[in-house]
């Protein structure tokens, strides 16, 4: 069983992300923003998940400047972007990452499978 | 045969015949040597306008035939007269088939008048040709005389010497006549004056002095040998005039020679021996000619070369003023540098663009001092602009720069084109500034607009999607779902597509807020605000929310608007201030206005006061951003409906702002319209 945490501004997709990963049997939590995420930190030291779903576009930060804020506190935590096809920029700027992407709308069946390979790279890397 | 064409035949016969007794006139008495012979240089010019290929055979036949005539007239034997009228008609062939290769521009007949001796170099050919012909012409005729008589080989060198000078005295100035005769052009006029710079009283002083200088120098015998004094009237007449004057006066100056030769008068007419005479004044009168035609010559080419230079100064003044003109006027910065970077050319709208010339200490071009930077921030070194590039040869652009200088503080970005411009000496680049900052900040606009857009419907289609897909799986599969469950993810479902319908409304709002032509008309404000007020508590006793409590300030001024837009305004923010409260809370709102004094006339302040859970205050400027959304969690937006608002009001003139309620919880939204004129009141009769 894997913690995963969604971080996503959209409470209907991120309730829709939860609901395909919950059939995995994951523990599942989200934040809707990076405030929220930090303020999840300070507040529970000990957790660690094992897995992020984000979005890029997120209210009050972009998602991969938060992904290197986050691994500052949970080192080398594999990431999978949900979002829309954006730019080459952004696109870019996520594969140096070394994470995963996947494009809304999604199948669940694809979704599950972006997890599972960030996941496996982690366990590889 | 064109009656024109008869005209011309029998006018040059007319001419022939008389040339030739003229000619026979400056027969030196007892020597039967003629002095002159002007019928050579009439043949010639004969065939030269009358059309060399077309009528040759006829105008050399009518020349043969005159010829045969005056010699037979003048006592000449058969045999000899036959042979000379050869020689005569070989000498006029040889001439314009020189001619018409050398000059072919002299010849034709009915085509534009040819332009005669024009050049220097056409004197040269003309001097060439009728020496050439005359020795040809000398080697048949002459030659059979010498043969045949005991007459000694001066009859051949007088023949050759005489028949040149006939043909470079007479050819010009027939050239001249005839042109004048048939030019319609002014160009060609034989006006003695035209161009040049003498006048008719100059004209008569050449006359009189001309006249003078041939009494005095050949009309008296004084024995002193100053002929020569008389070139310096040919000089005046060839330098001053048109070479008509200057052609006509070396003729006549010859003709006084001639005469006075013959009457045995001058330096000329004393010397005893026939031959020494006839070779003395035919060489004195082909220098007098020579010099008259090379000097008035040079003198048309000098001024046709004036001409010219002045008409190419002329264009080129008009050019330059067109192109200035055209550099002032246009939006586009245009610089023209060279490789040190010194300006040679510069417009107003380069300096606008990129502000004044920066130069250093030592007067080189200071790129620093322009502070031009890529669009990644980096700064452009002197070594790397655009005009240091195109200086080595290497076009550079279109390329967007940032200017920040006193000219543009504000940071302009500017397409910048260099190109060195070819075969410049030294070295010279062009630098066109074309200023795209308004271009590149709305395609940046558009392009962060669709990216909202596509972000904002793709999520909600990402759970229409996926529930749907969800419902779809379970009932293919069998599996029976809860009906409660079933419902949720239904209502999920109508959610997104609510959202998605909300967003293109939205939308369509903000491309009217935008697009819609504005007609003001005074609008009733206060009936306004009472219908969207009445419209909103029905609104929310139908979905069983708490009933926002409006209340309306009844001196709501008259607005001049276009009502639609004003009701999206006012509509917009009631409807906030219903939705942004916090859970549970009924909404309590004010709405009221005032007469204001606005930058462009009177304005009318309306604000909105709300209840609500008001709105941080460093984002009290941002919420009208475009797609800006001050509150995200449990309060559903599109982020637009204020950003339609302050579109709307400044599309009237107004401004939009927010701020805080004075001591209390909520938010005042503001915006200002035109006042409407003051209803005026109206007295009932009798009052």
């Amino acid at each position: 069983m894997s913690r995963v945490l969604i971080v996503e501004d959209d409470l209907d997709v991120r309730d829709w992300i939860a609901h395909c990963m919950l059939q995995d049997g994951d523990e599942i939590r989200g934040v809707p923003d990076g405030r929220r995420l930090h303020a999840l930190h300070a507040d529970e030291p000990d957790y660690r998940p094992d897995l992020v779903l984000m979005d890029y576009a997120l209210p009050d930060t972009d998602g991969v400047a938060l992904l290197a804020e986050l691994r500052a506190f949970w080192p080398e935590v594999p990431a999978v972007f949900v979002t829309v096809q954006w730019t080459g920029e952004v696109i870019e700027r996520i594969e140096r990452t070394g994470s995963e992407r996947i494009a809304k709308p999604f199948n669940p069946d694809d979704l599950r499978a972006a997890a599972r390979r960030a996941l496996e790279r982690r366990s590889q890397g | 045969m064109s009656r024109v064409r008869l005209l011309d035949l029998g006018a040059f016969a007319g001419y022939f015949v008389l040339a030739a007794y003229l000619g026979r006139q400056a027969v030196i008495p007892g020597s039967g040597l003629a002095l002159v012979w002007p019928a050579a240089g009439v043949a010639a010019a004969w065939l030269a306008v009358t059309g060399w290929q077309r009528w040759v055979v006829v105008d050399a036949t009518g020349v043969f035939l005159l010829s045969l005539g005056v010699y037979a007239l003048i006592g000449t034997s058969a045999a000899v007269a036959v042979s000379l009228a050869l020689a005569t008609v070989a000498q006029t062939l040889v001439f314009g088939l020189l001619v018409s290769r050398w000059c072919p521009e002299w010849w034709g007949f009915g085509a534009d008048p040819p332009p005669g001796v024009q050049r220097l170099r056409d004197l040269g050919y003309l001097l060439a040709a009728a020496l050439a012909s005359a020795v040809v012409s000398g080697a048949l005729g002459p030659t059979s005389v010498f043969f045949t008589t005991d007459a000694d080989w001066s009859v051949i060198a007088s023949w050759v010497v005489r028949n040149s000078v006939g043909i470079i005295a007479i050819f010009p100035l027939s050239m001249l006549a005839r042109n004048a005769a048939r030019s319609d052009s002014p160009g060609r006029s034989p006006a003695p004056f035209g161009p040049y710079s003498s006048s008719a009283l100059e004209l008569v002083a050449l006359v009189v002095v001309s006249v003078g200088a041939c009494w005095l120098i050949l009309g008296s015998d004084n024995g002193l040998p100053i002929p020569f004094l008389l070139l310096a009237t040919s000089v005046w007449a060839g330098t001053r005039f048109s070479p008509w004057v200057a052609d006509l006066h070396a003729l006549l100056l010859a003709t006084g020679v001639v005469v006075c030769t013959v009457l045995g008068r001058g330096p000329f007419g004393a010397i005893d021996d026939p031959v020494t005479t006839v070779l003395v004044v035919q060489s004195y009168v082909a220098v007098v000619v020579v010099l008259t035609l090379a000097l008035s010559v040079g003198r048309r080419e000098s001024l046709a070369l004036h001409q010219r230079l002045t008409a190419s100064e002329d264009a080129a003044t008009e050019q330059a003023t067109m192109m200035r003109t055209i550099l002032d006027t246009m939006g586009d910065g245009v610089s023209v540098v060279d490789a040190t970077g010194g300006v040679v050319v510069r417009n107003p709208a380069a300096r606008l663009l990129v502000g004044e010339v920066q130069v250093d200490a030592s007067g080189a071009l200071d790129i620093g001092g322009y502070d031009l930077r890529y669009t990644d921030g980096t700064s452009v070194t002197a070594a790397d602009s655009p005009m240091a590039l195109a200086a080595a040869g290497e076009p550079v652009g279109p390329l967007d720069l940032f200017v920040r200088n006193p000219a543009s503080p504000d940071a302009r970005l500017v397409e910048v084109t260099a190109r060195p411009i070819p075969g410049s000496d030294p070295p010279l680049v062009v630098v066109v500034f074309h200023d795209v900052t308004a271009d590149r900040r709305e395609r940046d606009e558009l392009a962060s607009f669709a990216g909202v857009v596509a972000h904002d419907l793709l999520n909600p289609l990402t759970v229409v999607e996926g529930w749907s897909e969800t419902l779809l799986e379970t009932a293919r599969a069998g599996i029976v779902v809860p009906p409660e469950k079933q419902a949720e993810q239904l209502d999920r479902i109508q959610r997104a597509a609510q959202r998605m319908q909300h967003l293109i409304s939205d939308l369509l709002a903000y491309t009217t807020a935008r697009d819609l032509r504005i007609t003001p008309v005074r609008v009733d404000l206060l009936a306004m605000v009472r219908d969207i007020a009445r419209a909103r508590v029905e609104a929310s006793r139908v979905s069983a929310d708490p009933q926002p409590v409006i209340t309306i300030d009844p001196a709501l001024p008259d607005v001049l608007a276009e009502p639609v837009l004003l009701r999206q305004v006012i509509d917009n923010l009631v409807g906030n201030a219903v939705k942004y409260v916090a859970p549970g809370v009924c909404p309590e709102i004010e709405v009221r206005g005032r007469a204001v004094d606005g930058e462009a006339g009177p304005m009318v302040l309306i604000e909105v006061v709300d209840n609500g859970i008001g709105i941080p205050e460093e984002q009290h400027a941002r919420v009208f951003d475009t797609f800006h959304r001050a509150h995200r969690d449990g309060y559903r937006g599109t982020g637009l409906g204020l950003s339609i608002v302050k579109r709307i009001v400044e599309r009237h003139g107004g401004t939009a702002s927010a701020y805080d309620n004075d001591g209390r919880r909520g938010t005042t939204m503001s915006v200002t319209f035109p006042a409407a004129e003051p209803r005026l009141k109206v007295v009932p009769d009798g009052h």
